[in-house]
């Protein structure tokens, strides 16, 4: 039992493909109806810019509120390639996600000298300004009246609705594996010691203006992968989608899942995207205008309120309350005797 | 020459709007130390309070003062039962949950007073005057004035009262002010109150431009995060300051380079001034004991 504990349970790649494994029910088992799968696509695309996000934000310690508008650059250059330029969805997909990676890479650049609040806010204009261009290039946006994208193709096939789901599912596990990978290595090391204190680090050679780029560019290229996922499973972007609003969504999925840890993002964007849809589609409460968000909002509340190290410490803190409870009573029957 | 001082008198009535919610920002900032991502919508959902009041037969300006009032009290409210009630939680943490108080009141608003949109009117409705050629409304000067008297007054509140002193310590370092004596619980209360009260306000005066919606707040509270930045959020006259630097500007760059991208030029000049100031205009640098 042990053994089986130590390599099966506690193998982290194990656990991201049960990870998948649970995000593909709608898939594989009948019964599940199309706008059930809409909404899980949302949660998953949401779940990779979370797990892209968690990285700047959880593990280097930086913010932005421009990642929204990183998605939506991304969405917008593969709806174009594809349809307009009639280009290959492989290579489209490249130039997709090149574009915020070199975009990120400024925003990282810029990062170097601001801090906090600053950071915070200059993120958010720069957010801002990428958002009206969305809006004022119609040729090239489709301006408010959005821009439509197919599903994507691949080897001559056109894939349906399930198979992109798959197929994002697939890429969600892996950029998991791929972050878990970073955050042990070298890189993920220098990164941490950023966050706790960056004079700290500085002082054991890490160079911050480096690390600074690599963690914007690592989450502007997930936002980039997100952004591409979510124009070719809605098959449509506009510019309200891209709003800082996102961008904070994406901070309070980390934050509520948990920040700094690799399934947080994913807890957190089943909370903060998939609770408020499901209520939509649930009868009574569904029904009546602003609840679900209300309810979705008084939840996040409660749980930052009480249990503000994330949702994804829930099951240790249960294990930990339990233990101190058999200690407790153990001791007391001893006293006993 | 007529065109340019009524782009500018144009720029400090929306100024004036961003003024208000920009204070409420640094207030809360100074105070509680964190960034209040609810204000535009507390400032949506009085708004559709003071209307509602109107509607039901409530005289306009006491229907304003008792929004105004139950502004107040809601932030006050909102400090002692969900911010600074918590403890063991992190600095992040507290300002995600005023992303939380977001969706509740965007969920409280159309299910209190519904989802169509409120319209409200000017509190003067008295035809423009024309000043040397330049047109003016009489509720443009009654939103000004209101915004400039209430600065003023916050200014000498800060500077010679003594909650004033209370207010300012709080914000130099609440550890400290709170070793001295100086109440910091009744402060941030008294923070969020006024900022929420200061949002209400905001909104009101944006409320015959937009209509009372959902989203009516989200370019005045875009820009008074903006503002404060470009202002310098160690001090409380800054983020004023840079309203106005804001309404006026993206006037004027609309009027004479391009009324399309106006605010994407200026939102770029901000940008590349943070990143040569990177305190904004008064503020202070901060230098962090390692």
């Amino acid at each position: 039992m042990d053994v089986f504990q130590k390599h099966v349970l506690r193998n982290k790649y194990l656990q991201y493909l049960l990870v998948g494994a649970l995000f593909l029910i709608p898939v594989i088992f009948p019964g599940f109806s199309t706008s059930f799968l809409t909404l899980m696509g949302g949660v998953v695309y949401l779940a990779i810019a979370g797990t892209g996000y968690n990285v700047l934000l959880g593990y280097s310690g930086q913010i932005s509120l421009g990642h929204a508008a990183f998605m939506g650059l991304s969405a917008y250059v593969s709806a174009y390639l594809t349809g307009e330029m009639g280009l290959p969805f492989g290579l489209s997909f490249l130039f997709a996600v090149l574009a915020p990676f070199l975009v990120g890479l400024l925003l990282g650049a810029i990062a170097v000298r601001l801090q906090g609040f600053y950071l915070a806010i200059a993120t958010l204009g720069f957010g801002e300004i990428l958002r009206l261009i969305f809006i004022e290039m119609d040729w090239f946006t489709g301006g408010f009246s959005g821009s439509q994208a197919k599903y994507p193709m691949i080897f001559g096939a056109r894939l349906t609705k399930e198979q992109t789901y798959i197929g994002m599912v697939v890429l969600m596990v892996l950029l998991m594996m791929l972050v878990y990978h970073l955050v042990n290595s070298h890189t993920g090391r220098a990164l941490i010691a950023m966050k706790n204190s960056q004079h700290a680090a500085q002082a054991m050679g890490i160079s911050i203006f480096k690390y600074k780029l690599v963690a914007f560019a690592i989450s502007s290229l997930f936002a980039g992968i997100s952004g591409v996922c979510y124009v070719h499973f809605i098959r449509y972007s506009d510019p309200t989608v891209w709003t800082a609003m996102l961008s904070l969504n994406l901070i309070a999925q980390v934050v509520v899942g948990g920040n700094g840890t690799i399934g947080g993002p994913i807890i957190g964007a089943l909370v903060i995207r998939g609770l408020p849809d499901l209520l939509k589609s649930t009868p009574i409460i569904g029904e009546i205008a602003g609840i679900p968000v209300l309810l979705s909002g008084v939840l996040m509340i409660v749980v930052l309120m009480f249990y503000s190290k994330g949702l994804i410490f829930i099951p240790a803190g249960i294990r930990l309350a339990l233990r101190k409870h058999i200690l407790r009573r153990e001791r007391e029957k001893g006293k006993g005797a | 020459m007529a065109a340019f001082f009524q782009n500018i008198v144009g720029g400090i009535e929306t100024g004036s709007m961003y003024a208000l919610a920009a204070m409420g920002l640094v207030l809360i900032y100074q105070t509680a130390k964190l960034n209040n991502f609810s204000q535009g919508t507390l400032g949506m959902f009085n708004a559709f309070f003071c209307t509602s009041l109107f509607r039901a037969g409530v005289p306009l300006l006491v229907a304003i003062l008792l929004a105004l009032v139950f502004a107040l009290i809601l932030g006050a409210l909102i400090d002692t039962v969900v911010i600074s009630g918590i403890k063991n939680i992190s600095a992040l943490g507290r300002q995600m949950i005023t992303l939380g108080l977001i969706m509740v009141f965007q969920g409280l608003a159309p299910m209190l007073y519904g989802t169509n949109p409120f319209s409200f009117s000017k509190m003067i409705s008295a035809s423009a005057l024309d000043l040397w050629g330049v047109k003016v409304l009489p509720n443009s000067f009654l939103i000004i004035g209101l915004t400039c008297a209430l600065m003023l007054g916050l200014y000498f509140f800060l500077e010679r009262s003594n909650w004033g002193l209370a207010v300012r310590v709080t914000a130099a370092n609440p550890m400290t002010a709170k070793l001295m004596g100086v109440p910091i619980r009744r402060v941030t209360m008294g923070a969020w109150g006024v900022a929420t009260a200061l949002g209400c306000l905001s909104a009101l005066m944006v409320a015959p431009i937009t209509n009372i919606n959902v989203s009516m707040m989200e370019n005045i509270h875009l820009n008074s995060f903006i503002a404060s930045v470009l202002g310098g959020f160690q001090t409380f006259y800054g983020p004023v300051i840079g309203a106005f630097i804001i309404g006026v500007a993206n006037n004027l760059i609309g009027y004479y380079i391009s009324s399309k991208w106006s605010l994407a030029i200026l939102y770029a000049f901000i940008l590349l001034f943070i990143v040569i100031r990177p305190n904004g205009l008064f503020g202070k640098k901060t230098i962090n004991k390692v």
